[in-house]
């Protein structure tokens, strides 16, 4: 078994984290995903989730810039760790591996 | 988008989430909120981005957002509570006896205090629920005759109208006149002598605030022969029906009609009666000569009300009572008569002669007062004693759990939890006392209290107030105890560490002298109390009053029968004897004549207290003649020209022989001087009661039978009940409209002594109630103290001590405070005892043995409860108390 375990939803944000580089705040990443995914996602989920992601190492995060919209609060940028990125890495590798275990006559 | 105006979501979801989230996660997430909010709004309007912002705050607030330390006041100490709580449990049955005895002891403290409280709280209230209550006045009396003085609760009839016209000031000037009289229903038949029945002025109830359940006060006594009843009367007449319009017969002659009906009299008040009539209807019942103005500056006495609504009037008024008399009465009238203002709510706290109810003293009271707090001080001092030599014990306990990381608040709340806990139990407790004793209270002191009464929400203020102070206290006397030693000191324990918590040594042993000298005081009052009853009780009255029955004729027509009716009663078996008497002591006030002494060279003038009597009174009473003959039939004269004095008189007149004496009485029969020689004297023999000095009678054969009231009936002990039901056949056979009253005249004589009796029992109850407490203090100290000195009487022990060395040891302290204490108490007592004796005309000495009984009881008391404790200590094996350090 692999060190690395990462939820279903977990990895759709680590994921959109990483499409985001560099512009992954709060609600770019509610926008992304509910675009992309056509997924309606609440912002008390999805911030349980990046942070439970940053305790476990796959993301970090700094303060941004504040703008008047957001009542003057600033943003919360959040990376990819290289931790992170060898978490996806692996989870793709781990789903590779399966699919390509998987004997052609299954799918067709 | 970016020129949008910026549009505030719902302030109060936004405060919430503000609240609950983590700190270190608010300002991205609101950020994120009001992004998302601003750009709804730009999308579909506020409503809709509302209804988003809070559905996203509703579903923020989950785990992982919350910062749960924002709710650990509901978690941690709901725990710690049930904790607490477990442990105040643990506490109370490991350690049984003590629990028992320190709660029994502050109960027995807290209800003794609350039964007081009570009773106290309703004599304050006495007459208050009238409406202005302070701006009513009673006038009484104060009749010199002869240089005998008395102060009188009533006035005369004339007064009344004669105040209202010097004193314009006065509202509601009012009399009434209370009369024993026969109140018949014509329409069944029912017929009952009734005690309580007022004449009273129209305005009684103007001045009066008594609830009308029918009827309208201002008017209910406008007509002549209307009448209001209480309530309980009126069902008793009327059964269910409808009282109002329906008539009463009174004396068989005067029908009145029922105008009002009122609620019961509450019991708090000094007016006490069951029905009130009009006024002029008395002319009716007794005859025009009643409301006559120049014969009713003596009879019939009338009780006068005024309502003076200004106080600075009122008192202009009081300080021209003084010269009224001389001013608006006959210079003769105004030598004897002079009137006094009273207020109406000091009637219940003044001993006056003729009132209706009973006062109570008021000094009794605050004596009452002083007890009840000094008892429940007591017991709460012991309780917080009792913790105290307890909670040393639980040093280690306490150190133990300060190891394991309790913090001072921690233990402070066990502590107080605990503390609240045995309170709770206690003031429980305290109220089944209070429950179970309150009727007998109730008989003693003839009340009717009761735990709900009204305005005895701040007694349970105050009780709390009390048991919270309390239970604060408990818990920081052993909470500080404990935080003065080092942490290691307090979990070695040992000699060091008991010793150290002395200091309040002299005030417990303060506490202890001051338990008992009240307790001995208490002891030495109910001693003395019950003796001098005693002494009442045995007291040679002059006349033998046992077995003596007392029939109040109140009727013309038995009085015209009456040789008929004596001889009739003579024939019933066991009748002894029968005579008769104009008055009684508890009649309100006796006949008063102008009597002239002439013989022997001189003449003395004096108004004297007379007895009419029948002529075998004296032998009937059993009394003893000193000089000369009692009245007899064989002289035919005696009906008409004999009298008998006292030896009061006798003395008064300075009579030393019997030769040539001679009395004038003025205006005895319509106008007509009795004149005749003194046949005898008579041994003294009491009128009143025991209160009273010996005072110069007069006794003389009633010229007509209308003088005789009442007739007195000698019977033989054995079968009292038959002999009374012969003589009501009798009394029935003569007259059918008259109901046949009847009492014993030693049980009359017992009455005047009911404050007396009432207080002896009181004070045996507060004794007790002392006692209990005080032993439970001692025990406390003792326990304390054996505590302390366990190891010395170990070894002791082995070095062979006896259990009475020991006993003898621990006790002697105790002995030597008890003894201080009852040092101290005896002359108190004697002083109280002394004083409270001399209400007494005749009285007891103050005995030494009571005051030696009370304090060998005292003694005893107390080395018994050091005896208990001490025999536990003696008896510990030695070995168990040694070893350990």
């Amino acid at each position: 078994m692999s060190k690395y375990r990462l939820g279903e939803f977990e990895e759709v944000v680590l994921l959109t984290v990483a499409i985001l580089y560099g512009e992954a705040y709060g609600v770019a990443i509610l926008n992304e995903m509910e675009s992309r995914l056509n997924r309606e996602v609440s912002i008390g989920s999805l911030r349980t989730v990046l942070s439970r992601l940053e305790k476990k190492g796959y993301l970090s995060s700094e303060f941004g810039e504040s703008t008047a919209m957001r009542g003057g609060k600033r943003k919360r940028f959040f990376k990819v760790t290289k931790y992170g990125q060898k978490a996806l890495h692996e989870t793709k590798e781990q789903r590779q591996q399966l699919w390509d275990a998987i004997p052609k006559i299954a799918l067709e | 988008m970016q020129n949008l105006k910026i549009k505030d979501p719902p302030q109060w979801a936004l405060r919430f989430f503000r609240w609950f989230c983590r700190p270190e996660m608010v300002e991205d997430i609101e950020g994120d909120l009001m992004e998302r909010y601003q750009h709804k709004v730009s999308l579909g309007g506020a409503v809709g981005a509302n209804r988003y912002f809070i559905r996203q705050v509703v579903l923020l607030f989950r785990p992982g957002i919350i910062d749960f330390q924002k709710f650990s006041f509901l978690q941690n100490n709901n725990g710690m509570l049930k904790k607490n709580l477990q442990f105040a449990g643990r506490q109370l049955f490991q350690a049984k006896n003590y629990a028992v005895i320190n709660i029994f002891g502050l109960a027995v403290g807290i209800a003794a205090c609350l039964v007081i409280l009570l009773y106290i709280n309703e004599e304050w209230s006495y007459d208050a629920f009238h409406e202005n209550p302070e701006s009513i006045y009673r006038f009484t009396t104060i009749e010199n005759e002869d240089g005998i003085v008395r102060h009188l609760a009533n006035a005369y009839p004339p007064l009344a109208p004669l105040l209202g016209s010097v004193f314009p000031e006065m509202e509601h000037v009012c009399r009434y006149f209370p009369l024993s009289i026969s109140v018949k229903n014509p329409e069944n038949n029912m017929l009952n002598q009734e005690g309580s029945f007022f004449f009273a002025d129209s305005i009684f109830f103007d001045l009066f605030s008594f609830n009308f359940l029918q009827g309208i006060p201002a008017r209910a006594l406008d007509q002549p022969n209307a009448v209001v009843l209480t309530k309980a009367t009126a069902q008793r007449y009327f059964k269910n029906e409808n009282p109002i319009g329906k008539s009463l017969v009174l004396e068989g002659n005067t029908s009145v009609e029922v105008t009002g009906v009122i609620e019961a009299i509450p019991a708090n008040s000094s007016l006490q009666f069951d029905f009130v009539a009009a006024m002029p209807t008395i002319r009716q019942v007794m005859g025009d000569w009643a409301l006559h103005p120049q014969h009713s500056w003596h009879y019939p006495p009338m009780y006068t009300f005024a309502k003076i609504p200004n106080k600075a009037d009122a008192e202009r008024i009081a300080s021209r009572m003084k010269d009224f008399s001389k001013n608006n009465l006959s210079p003769r009238l105004a030598e004897q008569k002079t009137f006094e203002m009273q207020p109406l709510q000091k009637i219940h706290f003044d001993t006056l002669e003729g009132d209706l109810e009973p006062a109570t003293s008021s000094s009794i009271l605050y004596i009452l007062l002083a007890v009840a707090f000094l008892i429940l001080a007591i017991a709460c001092s012991n309780y917080i004693n009792l913790a105290l030599s307890k909670s040393i014990q639980r040093f280690r306990e306490i150190g133990m759990r300060k190891v394991l990381g309790a913090g001072k608040k921690d233990i402070f709340a066990q502590l107080s939890v605990e503390s609240f806990v045995y309170l709770f139990i206690a003031l429980a407790l305290a109220i089944i006392i209070v429950l179970v004793t309150l009727p007998s209270f109730n008989r003693i002191m003839g009340r009717e209290l009761s735990i709900l009464g009204n305005g005895n929400w701040y007694l349970a203020a105050g009780t709390i107030l009390v048991l919270g102070v309390m239970g604060f206290l408990n818990a920081i006397f052993p909470f500080l105890a404990t935080s003065r030693f080092k942490l290691i000191n307090v979990i070695k324990g040992g000699q060091s560490l008991t010793s150290s918590v002395k200091g309040s040594g002299v005030i417990k042993n303060g506490f202890v002298i001051f338990q008992f000298i009240i307790a001995v005081v208490l002891l030495i009052a109910t001693f003395t109390i019950q003796e001098q009853l005693r002494f009442i009780h045995q007291k040679n009255l002059g006349l033998q009053a046992e077995q003596v029955m007392i029939v109040p004729i109140r009727d013309d027509s038995i009085q015209n029968n009456f040789r008929t009716i004596k001889e009739q009663f003579l024939t019933v078996p066991g009748v002894t004897s029968v005579s008769a008497i104009s008055n009684f002591p508890w009649d309100r006030g006796y006949y008063n004549f102008q009597t002239t002494v002439s013989g022997q060279g001189k003449s003395i003038e004096s108004n004297l207290q007379t007895l009419l009597v029948e002529e075998d009174f004296i032998n009937t009473m059993q009394m003893e003649m000193m000089d000369g003959r009692s009245f007899s039939k064989e002289f035919g004269s005696d009906g008409s020209n004999a009298f008998i004095l006292n030896e009061a008189a006798a003395k008064k007149f300075n009579i030393q022989s019997l030769e040539g004496l001679r009395i004038n009485m003025d205006g005895v029969v319509s106008g007509d001087d009795k004149i005749g020689e003194v046949i005898g004297i008579v041994k003294d023999f009491h009128l009143r009661s025991l209160h009273h000095q010996m005072e110069p009678v007069v006794l003389t054969v009633a010229p007509v039978s209308y003088f005789l009231d009442n007739f007195v009936i000698r019977l033989q002990t054995d079968d009292l009940e038959q002999y009374i039901s012969q003589i009501s056949k009798v009394w029935q056979s003569e007259i059918s409209d008259r109901p046949f009253e009847y009492f014993f005249l030693d049980e009359a004589f017992q009455e005047f002594y009911l404050k007396e009796s009432r207080l002896a029992k009181i004070f045996s109850f507060f004794a007790i109630v002392a006692f209990i407490i005080a032993a439970l203090g001692m025990f406390a100290l003792v326990a304390y103290l054996s505590e302390r000195r366990m190891k010395e009487m170990s070894i002791r022990k082995i070095l062979g001590a006896t259990l009475f060395n020991i006993i003898g040891l621990l006790s002697r302290d105790f002995v030597r405070l008890v003894l201080i204490a009852i040092l101290i108490a005896s002359p108190l007592a004697w002083i109280g005892m002394n004083r409270w004796l001399k209400d007494f005309a005749f009285r007891i000495d103050l005995q030494w043995w009571v005051f030696v009984g009370a304090g060998l009881i005292t003694l005893a008391i107390a080395i018994g409860t050091v005896s208990i404790q001490g025999m536990k200590t003696a008896r510990v094996n030695p070995v168990d108390n040694i070893k350990q350090e």
